[in-house]
Order: structure tokens, then C-alpha cells, then sequence
């Protein structure tokens, strides 16, 4: 959820940009503007958003490019700190592969390249983010270099609130030869979130990475928590890049480009994208489902179609970006 | 008994000793009594006993073998009867028969719960437990925290961050999914409305084990109360077998009651302050308990000057947690001689042996008095404890009747289950865990289906696959307060500086503008309070006068639930209405009233359960002074009630008049000072018989007149005393009584 943010004392009124929503998407049918299918399962009823979507392929790295720039962070190695690091540097001592043919690090230098021999993602990306911290995160993204275009899924939900509140829409983007395809998952009533969740989970399954841009209100344990909810089968482990944390390090703190990681500023001011015609609040997301379930009305989840899939579009374009950001860092 | 004749000779020897003492029970001490568990324990678990050179007294043994025989348990056992090991035994029998197992431990503090981890850690170490026993709970770095809900099996924490964690329940889907056994400690603690939330939480709790497979039993302790099978099972609402034959050691002890009334010129704190400095001149290492921050600062400051040279610290909960670690350790250390502290104390901090113990004032309950009394004596050295009463009516009642201190328990634990606001609370957070399905109901009781009927037409729940779950857009833990109080919180501001923090209620009566507030002994005036940003400013002052907000209340009744015939009376039980204003506060020189002030605070209003009297069909007249009686049974049944509900001081309040507007009679009303109730006018209901006769035999001790503070006064009484007759009011109790 990356809208316009409301006054920092929350007491914003949603009843103008709801009658706005409201007069711009008169009986609209979702069905006339996008390519919708209805599957309806033993679970309940999925509304499926299909839209292609304009986003050149990301330029990602190599994988002999990502082992190498992993491969030169010492500190990847339990027991060494930014200290020992440089001293061993200045020793000559370059790589983990170098720490792992020393006797002294040997024993735990050597785990750490048979994650990169196994293609362990999801090890490697909790090392990364355990060892390097706000860094790792940034690191992180050149995982994306260690899979197929098409084996990456990029990944946005929609709740009704803050804290472990119910998904109601979750899209998922992935590119299918050269092109970008997202696909939108909506749950047409409260009833319908478990069936919408196991397909969310079905497609989730089929990748080997998923991005997102979150911080707090991560996707991959909320998605888990309402597959609890419901007694659904949570999707398994897999390797998670969330954009945010790299983001934060690399133009908030440490090149201050950027004033604040919030996506909507992210896609204005550092990709220079255009945000979609018909801006709302985030506090009114909620809203506009709410009433689409009282009244039936379609029309009023335009906007949370429309931004869902522009988020998932910068998504593609930040990867892009952080993947250059984060070799940079390793040379 | 050297030692703690000595000690009372250094009281009768003061200069301020006016023969206030009225009573010295001596309890000879107890050797103790050892017994071995019908089957033997696990190989681990006899290792950790027999290398710590510890035995199992008969409770302890037969705790566990309560707990081998499948059934849950309370311990109502004293202080420091060695109740953690008994928990530790039955926690050492599951984790050892299973790998997998886990236990979960829950303490009414922070602090209390860790200081159980030394000892939780040498017994995995001794047992082989591979427990990685850890403190989950605000404290908790949070890169601390996915490991140990991936990895411990021996977690400790809190009934108030438990019911956030449950909020995410996929996290902890290990350490549930294993769950065998919940301690809870201190449980007599958890009554009222912070008892009900706390026993719906560990219904939401055993819904989710239940729900991944786990069948979890209960081990408790409480303290010495009148109903302990009754609380534990409102508790975990399962059938608890009660343990309560204590075979641990317990040192030689006199317990003092020595009632300040005997030299009126002298307030209670200052003659509590020259008892602790007699103890600490006599070389007795020496707490004393005070009631209220207010009394703590003062007695603190009064031992002081009476005992020049001696170091004397002051705790309270108001302190920002460095000071209050900071004192703790210099206790613990010995670089203190005695400390005044209120009841923050009270919970077993470990802060070493101490030689007596002072209280400032009954300090509510029989059972706090108890665990106050435990604090001294520690290694089993002779013990002196000092209950130095003041002149209000429970206090004085005691003076009288120390029996009631040392014979069986009266007083009840009572938990608000009636409490509809609490069950809907939590009845939300449950719904937004796990959807709640048909055979969830039997643990959330008979006004569930009401509850969630109201919950689906405010549209805040609604039917999913698996059952009914919350479609909010809020999250419900973060609306719920266990302890019920109000929202919002007051910072005091001094300069830049936090002085101490209040909720909103306390601040409305302590902190107005104009208030003189203490703090370490230093006097500071509030010049302005804004509830709205939760701040109020003071600035510091030294004046002789001291401040007492005026509270004005009007009541009424709902729906009666309800109905008898008591005596000549009629007693009904059902909601009520109840608008309290801080109309303005008066301005004490040396104890005398010179000043009232207005004030413009807004209303506060409380919806509750309240009982009520009103004369039966056949009363023909009421005493002479009607309204005088009135007044004064109300002020009597609110001043009883503690013995009988267990509830403290502004837990209940009451209102009477001469004619109510509904009723067209007179009428008394005793009511709880909590939203939706707190069980205490059920409990008063419930027993009203027991309660009339304990207000009668409180009032008719006493040989004054019309009424005095020592038999019918009510410091918080809202119109400052006045209209009371106490023979008018035995007389109308009296009238209560079957005749």
C-alpha cells in the first residue's frame, strides 16, 4: 500500500475522496477496463486482474558477477567484524574463498560457500541480513541475479488495516518472456480471503525469489498469518528481497538523495515515474473495499488496481536500480 | 527471639511510644516437613535437586504428583515456600518426557518473571532440558526474538505482552503447537477486571493450542485467600486441585499491631516513620510499605530526620525505572538501611534479607498484608513486622479484631466474568487469532453468542469458511487494556524533564492546576494540565500546605438483574451510571482546611454494575436522621467490603440519598469503579449477609457519637464527611439483618 499519506495526526476525512472515487468510476465494471476471469473453487470465488504492463526487462547481474561481489565481503564469515576485515584485507586476504582455504576460518568460512554451491538462496539472504545488516539488505537484491527472469515474483498485498488485518486484493508480477505480466488476485467478499490465499500461495510457490517493498507491514508473514487464520497451508520458505531496507541505507542514509523510503517518493523522485491518474489516501484503501463489498460497486477498486499494479511496476524498475547500487558497494 | 525483642524494645523505648501497641501474635516458626513424590522424578531433575541440596517439602511433592495425575493445580501456599521449585518440577517432568515440549511461564511483572531465569537456567544445565529457558516480553531485543520462538522451550513472561504476542499466533505456531504446561504465579493478584482479561487471554491461548494439537494444563499459585479452588478455576476455567498444606520452614516471627489512633496529634506516617527509625537505630535492616506515592515520600522523609545518619531511600512505581534499579541495588547491597516503598515492592524482587518490615497503613487485602509480612526474615532469622494502623474505619476494625489476620482467610478473589465490555474485547482479539468456530464457544462462556450477534451487526466480524473472524480495519489487541483503566496517560513535566507519569484518572485528582505534588520529598506545584496532550506542568515549591481534589457524583440505575428481600430491605444487582467532575480541590495548612478552589475538569463517566437498596413494602420509617443513615451504611458496606471481595481502596465507591428519582425511595447504592464492572458488587450480592454483618460489628466497636474517622469517615467521601450518624445507620443495618 503506497498512497498519498494523509496528516501525521490521522484524522483525515475519507468522505470527499470516497464520493470523488465514487463519481470518476460510476457502474464500472471491472470486466470492461481489464482482462478478468473468475475462478471459482472449492474454497470460494477469485477475481483474476490480468494486465501487461510496459517495464523493460531489468538489467540484472550475472551470477558469477553476484558470487564475487558476496564472495568479497569477509564479514559474511562468523567472528569477522569490520575490524578483523580490514586487517585481514590489508593481509591480503580478499575473498571468502581465501578465508576458507586458512586453517583458523576454514570451519566457517567453508558453510558459507556451500550456500552459494547449493544455491541456498534463502540461507544466503539471511546471512546477508543477519551479518551486514541495513547493507545486507541493500546486498540482497543481487539475488535476483542468481535466478531466471521469469523465476522472480514480484509481490504486493492489499489489506483492510495495519496489523494482520485481512488481504483483500494481492498481485503478483512476473515477466514471461521479456514482457511483464501482473496478475491481481481479488477476494469478492470477506469469505472469499482463504481461496483468494491459496491461489496467492499457488503462484507464489512457482518462484524461486520474491521482491516486495514493505518494511514493517511485510507480505511474506502476513500472508502467513491470514493462511493461519483461516487453516490454510502457508506458503513454503523461500528467498525474499524487501526493497525497502536497501532503499533506506543506500539513498536515505547514506546518499541522502532521498528525504523518506516511502514508494511514492522513491518512484517521483529517484526512478522518475508518474504516479497512476486517480490518487488516494492509503487510510481510504480499506474504505474503498468496504463499499465494494456493501454495494457491489466495482468501480470503487479502480484506484487500488491501478496503484497496486503501478507499485509492482517500480518494483521492477528499483531492482534495476539497487542491483547497479549494490555491486557498486562491493568494489 | 533475642533479636526481635530487642527490636521491640527499641519501639516501646521511643520517645513517641504512647502504648499504641495493641496486639503481638508470635508465631514460633516451623521446622520443615519433607516428603518424597509417589514415583520417582526423572533422572535430570533428581541430579539438579541433589546437587543443589535441595529436598521437596510436602507441598512441593505433592504438587507434582497432583500434576502426574493429569490434573491442573493451585499452590496456596505462603512467601517463599519454595513454589517456583514446585513449578519447576512439574516443568522438568513434561520437558524431560517430551523433546518437543514447551512450558510457558507468566508473572504479573517484568521484572519478577526474570528474575526466575538463574534459576531456570541451572536446572536445564543440571536436567539436560536443552530448554535455552529466555525472557520473551517487552525487554526482548527484537533480534532476540525469532530465535527463541524458533528454538526455547522454557519462555517467561507476562499476562500484558502474551496478549499482544497472541495477536500473531503463525509466529509462535512452534511453541504452541508443543505447549504442556502454563504457570501462573501470583494469580490472586489478577482479579476484578484485570482478572477477567487475564482469564479470556489464556482462553485465546488455550483455543490456538488446542487448535495445533496441544493439550496444556495449568500449574498456579496465590496467596492466602477464602476461595482459591473458586479463582482458579474462573481463572483457566477448568477445575483446580488446591494445594495447600505448607510443610516449608518458616523462622520465628512477631507480628505487631500497633495502632497510630492511640496519640491522635500525630498522623499514622509520621509514627510509621519513627517505628522504622527506632527498628533501623536497633540495627534492623527495614522496609516499610506505604500506600500511596504521597505517604512514601513523606514517611521517608519523616525517618529521616529521625533517624539522623541513617541512609533511608524512597521507592515507588512513579520513578523512572534508572532511579528505581538504582535503589534496588544499593538494598540488595546493604549500602541502604531501610527503604520506604509502596506496594511496588511487595512482589518478590529480590532485594536480600531483611530484618523487619513496617507498613504504613493496612495495606488493603489479608493477603498483601501476608506478602508484606514475608519480606522479612528471609534465611529463616527471627522476623519482626509491624502493621501500623491508621484511624479509618478498616484500619481500626483491625486494632480490634486481629484475628482476622491470623485466623482462616475471609476475604474472596473475585473476577469480573460478568463484564461484558471486557468479554467483547477479547472475544474481538480472539476473532482476529483464529476464526471462532462452534466448539470454541464453550470456553468463552453463555454471553458469547450475544456478544458476537453484536459484533456482526457493528460489522467488526463476519462469517468466513473456518467460522466467524474479524473484518476491522483496526487491530483489536491495541484496544484493550487488561487492567481496564482509561486511556491516556499524563507525563508530569518539571522544566524539560519527565518527573513522573499518570493515567488519566490519577492525574484528574492528583495533578490539576494548582495541585501540590511530591516527588522524592520535594514539593512541586502544577501549573497547568492538558489531558488532551497528556502533559502536565510544575514547577519546583516549598510551601506548608498540602492539596485534596473535591470530587462530585451523581448515579443511575439500569436494568435490575437481580432481586431479594434482605431484612426489611430489598437488594438489587444490575448496571448503573455513575458521572464523577473534580469540581476543585482545597488547600490544607497543617491539616486544616483554609481554601477551595474551583476547577473546570471535564466529566468522566462510568458505565458499571452496582448493588442497591431500597426499604421493602413494609419499612414504615427510617431512623431519625434518614439521610444521616443512609449515608453512613453506605460509607460502612464500602468500608467492609474488602474483607469480603478483596478489593482495594477507590475499586468501589457508593452514592445514597433520601429519595431517588426512579425509585421514589431512599436509596443506598455501592457500585465498581471500572467499566463494566469488576465483580466486586456481584461478590457483595452474592454474600450481602456476610457483608452486612461485618459493617455492623465495624461500626458498633466504636463509642463515639455520631460518627468519627475512625469508625464511619471515608477520606474520599465526596461531600467531605458531613451528615453521618453512626447509631442510624446500625440501626438501619440492623434492618438488613433476617430477622
Amino acid at each position: 500500500m503506497t498512497f498519498l499519506e494523509g496528516p501525521s495526526d490521522g484524522r483525515w476525512d475519507l468522505t470527499p475522496v470516497l464520493a470523488r472515487v465514487r463519481a470518476a468510476f460510476a457502474g464500472v465494471r471491472l470486466a470492461e477496463r481489464y482482462d478478468v476471469a473468475v475462478d471459482h473453487g472449492e474454497l470460494g470465488d477469485v477475481v483474476v486482474v490480468t494486465q501487461p504492463c510496459d517495464v523493460a526487462v531489468p538489467a540484472l547481474p550475472l551470477p558469477e558477477v553476484v558470487r564475487s561481489a558476496l564472495d568479497s565481503r569477509l564479514e559474511l564469515v562468523h567472528g569477522v567484524g569490520p575490524i578483523r576485515a580490514a586487517a585481514l584485507r590489508a593481509g591480503g586476504v580478499r575473498s571468502v574463498s581465501d578465508l576458507a582455504g586458512l586453517p583458523a576460518y576454514s570451519d566457517r568460512a567453508r558453510p558459507v560457500c556451500d550456500e552459494w554451491d547449493a544455491d541456498d538462496l534463502v540461507a544466503v539472504g539471511d546471512r546477508l541480513k543477519a551479518r551486514l545488516a541495513g547493507r545486507g539488505h541493500l546486498l540482497g537484491a543481487l539475488l535476483a541475479g542468481c535466478v531466471r527472469l521469469e523465476e522472480i515474483a514480484f509481490l504486493d498485498v492489499e489489506t483492510l488495516g495495519l496489523s494482520g488485518n485481512a488481504i483483500f486484493l494481492s498481485g503478483i508480477g512476473r515477466f514471461r518472456d521479456a514482457s511483464f505480466v501482473v496478475e491481481q488476485y481479488l477476494a469478492p467478499s470477506y469469505a472469499d480471503e482463504p481461496a483468494m490465499l491459496a491461489r496467492l500461495v499457488r503462484e507464489i510457490a512457482r518462484a524461486r525469489l520474491v521482491v516486495t517493498y514493505n518494511g514493517r507491514t511485510a507480505d511474506i508473514p502476513w500472508i502467513r498469518s491470514r493462511c493461519f487464520f483461516h487453516g490454510l497451508v502457508s506458503p513454503p520458505e523461500l528467498a525474499h528481497v524487501d526493497l525497502v531496507y536497501g532503499t533506506r541505507r543506500q539513498f536515505v542514509h547514506d546518499a541522502e538523495v532521498l528525504t523518506d523510503a516511502r514508494l511514492p517518493t522513491v518512484q517521483h523522485e529517484l526512478l522518475g515515474l508518474l504516479r497512476p491518474g486517480h490518487d488516494v489516501p492509503s487510510m481510504a484503501v480499506p474504505e474503498l473495499y468496504q463499499e465494494y463489498v456493501a454495494t457491489a460497486n466495482e468501480g470503487m477498486l479502480v484506484p487500488v488496481i491501478e496503484h497496486n499494479r503501478s507499485d509492482l511496476e517500480a518494483l521492477v524498475v528499483l531492482l534495476d536500480r539497487l542491483c547497479v547500487e549494490a555491486l557498486g558497494a562491493c568494489s | 527471639m533475642l533479636v526481635t525483642d530487642g527490636a521491640l524494645g527499641a519501639i516501646t523505648d521511643a520517645p513517641g511510644y504512647r502504648g499504641q501497641i495493641r496486639h503481638v501474635e508470635r508465631q514460633p516458626g516451623q521446622l520443615p516437613r519433607f516428603a518424597p513424590t509417589s514415583a520417582p522424578l526423572p533422572p535430570g531433575l533428581q541430579r539438579y535437586l541433589e546437587a543443589s541440596g535441595f529436598e521437596l517439602y510436602v507441598h512441593q511433592a505433592r504438587a507434582v504428583d497432583s500434576w502426574r495425575a493429569g490434573h491442573d493445580v493451585l499452590l496456596a501456599t505462603r512467601t517463599a515456600s519454595g513454589k517456583s521449585l514446585a513449578f519447576n518440577c512439574c516443568v522438568a517432568d513434561v520437558l524431560a518426557a517430551d523433546r518437543r515440549a514447551t512450558a510457558l511461564y507468566l508473572y504479573p511483572t517484568k521484572a519478577l518473571a526474570r528474575d526466575q531465569l538463574a534459576a531456570l537456567a541451572a536446572l536445564d544445565a543440571a536436567a539436560g532440558l536443552d530448554a535455552s529457558p529466555a525472557a520473551y516480553d517487552g525487554d526482548t531485543p527484537s533480534a532476540a526474538r525469532a530465535k527463541i520462538r524458533r528454538t526455547s522451550r522454557i519462555v517467561v513472561s507476562n499476562p500484558y505482552g502474551l496478549h499482544e504476542y497472541l495477536a500473531q499466533p503463525a509466529a509462535l505456531e512452534r511453541f504452541l503447537a508443543h505447549l504442556g504446561i502454563v504457570v501462573l504465579d501470583e494469580a490472586h493478584r489478577y482479579r476484578g477486571v484485570l482478572g477477567a482479561n487475564v482469564a479470556l487471554v489464556l482462553r485465546r491461548l488455550l483455543r490456538i493450542a488446542h487448535r495445533l494439537g496441544a493439550r496444556p494444563r495449568f500449574v498456579l499459585a496465590s496467596g492466602t485467600i477464602a476461595n482459591p479452588a473458586e479463582h482458579g478455576a474462573a481463572l483457566v476455567g477448568r477445575p483446580v486441585d488446591v494445594v495447600d498444606d505448607d510443610g516449608g520452614a518458616q523462622g520465628p516471627r512477631s507480628v505487631v499491631l500497633f495502632d497510630s489512633a492511640c496519640d491522635p496529634e500525630r498522623s499514622l506516617g509520621l509514627q510509621a516513620a519513627e517505628v522504622t527509625a527506632a527498628l533501623v537505630g536497633a540495627g534492623q535492616s527495614t522496609i516499610c510499605f506505604a500506600g500511596s506515592r504521597v505517604l512514601a515520600e513523606l514517611v521517608a522523609t519523616w525517618a529521616s530526620s529521625a533517624a539522623p545518619g541513617a541512609r533511608i531511600a524512597c521507592y515507588r512505581a512513579g520513578y523512572l525505572a534508572s532511579e528505581r534499579r538504582e535503589i534496588e541495588s544499593d538494598l540488595r547491597a546493604g549500602r541502604l538501611d531501610a527503604v520506604v516503598s509502596t506496594n511496588a515492592l511487595e512482589l518478590g524482587i529480590d532485594v536480600g534479607g531483611l530484618d523487619a518490615v513496617v507498613m504504613a497503613g493496612y495495606p488493603g487485602t489479608v493477603a498483601s498484608t501476608w506478602q508484606q509480612i514475608g519480606r522479612a526474615g528471609r534465611a529463616h532469622r527471627p522476623a519482626l513486622a509491624v502493621l501500623v494502623t491508621g484511624e479509618d474505619p478498616l484500619d481500626s476494625y483491625l486494632a480490634r479484631r486481629p484475628q482476622i489476620l491470623f485466623g482462616a482467610p475471609v476475604e474472596r478473589a473475585v473476577v469480573a466474568l460478568e463484564n461484558e465490555k471486557v468479554l467483547t474485547g477479547q472475544v474481538l482479539c480472539a476473532s482476529a487469532e483464529l476464526a471462532l468456530r462452534e466448539e470454541d464457544m464453550a470456553l468463552f462462556g453463555d454471553a458469547l453468542p450475544r456478544v458476537l450477534a453484536s459484533l456482526q451487526s457493528d460489522g467488526l466480524v463476519a462469517r468466513v469458511p473456518s467460522g466467524l473472524g474479524f473484518v476491522g480495519t483496526f487491530r483489536p489487541a491495541s484496544t484493550v487494556r487488561l487492567d481496564g483503566r482509561a486511556d491516556g496517560t499524563v507525563e508530569v513535566r518539571v522544566g524539560g524533564a519527565v518527573l513522573e507519569v499518570l493515567d488519566r484518572a490519577r492525574a484528574m485528582r492528583q495533578a490539576y492546576p494548582g495541585a501540590i505534588l511530591l516527588h522524592r520529598g520535594e514539593q512541586y506545584r502544577v501549573g497547568t494540565l492538558d489531558l488532551e496532550a497528556g502533559v502536565a506542568r510544575a514547577e519546583r515549591c516549598e510551601v506548608a500546605e498540602h492539596t485534596r481534589a473535591v470530587v462530585t457524583r451523581s448515579y443511575r440505575t439500569g436494568a435490575v438483574e437481580r432481586r431479594r428481600e434482605i431484612g426489611s430491605w430489598i437488594a438489587g444487582l444490575g448496571p448503573a451510571d455513575v458521572r464523577s467532575t473534580v469540581a476543585g480541590y482545597k488547600v490544607f495548612r497543617a491539616d486544616e482546611p483554609v481554601q477551595t478552589v474551583p476547577l473546570e475538569l471535564p466529566e468522566s463517566v462510568l458505565e458499571t454494575r452496582a448493588l442497591w437498596l431500597v426499604p421493602g413494602a413494609g419499612m414504615t420509617a427510617l431512623p431519625r436522621d434518614a439521610l444521616g443513615a443512609l449515608h453512613g451504611a453506605e460509607h460502612a458496606l464500602i468500608h467492609a467490603l474488602p474483607l469480603l471481595a478483596m478489593c482495594d481502596r477507590g475499586d468501589a465507591g457508593g452514592a445514597s440519598t433520601a429519595l431517588d428519582p426512579r425509585c421514589g425511595t431512599p436509596l443506598v447504592l455501592l457500585y465498581d469503579a471500572y467499566d463494566g464492572g469488576a465483580g466486586i458488587a456481584d461478590a457483595a450480592y452474592a454474600h450481602l449477609d456476610a457483608l452486612v454483618g461485618l459493617a455492623i460489628d465495624m461500626l458498633d466497636g466504636c463509642d463515639c457519637e455520631t460518627g468519627c474517622p475512625r469508625c464511619i469517615f471515608d477520606r474520599d467521601c465526596g461531600s467531605g464527611n458531613a451528615d453521618l450518624d453512626r447509631l442510624g445507620a446500625l440501626a438501619l443495618l440492623a434492618g438488613l439483618r433476617a430477622s
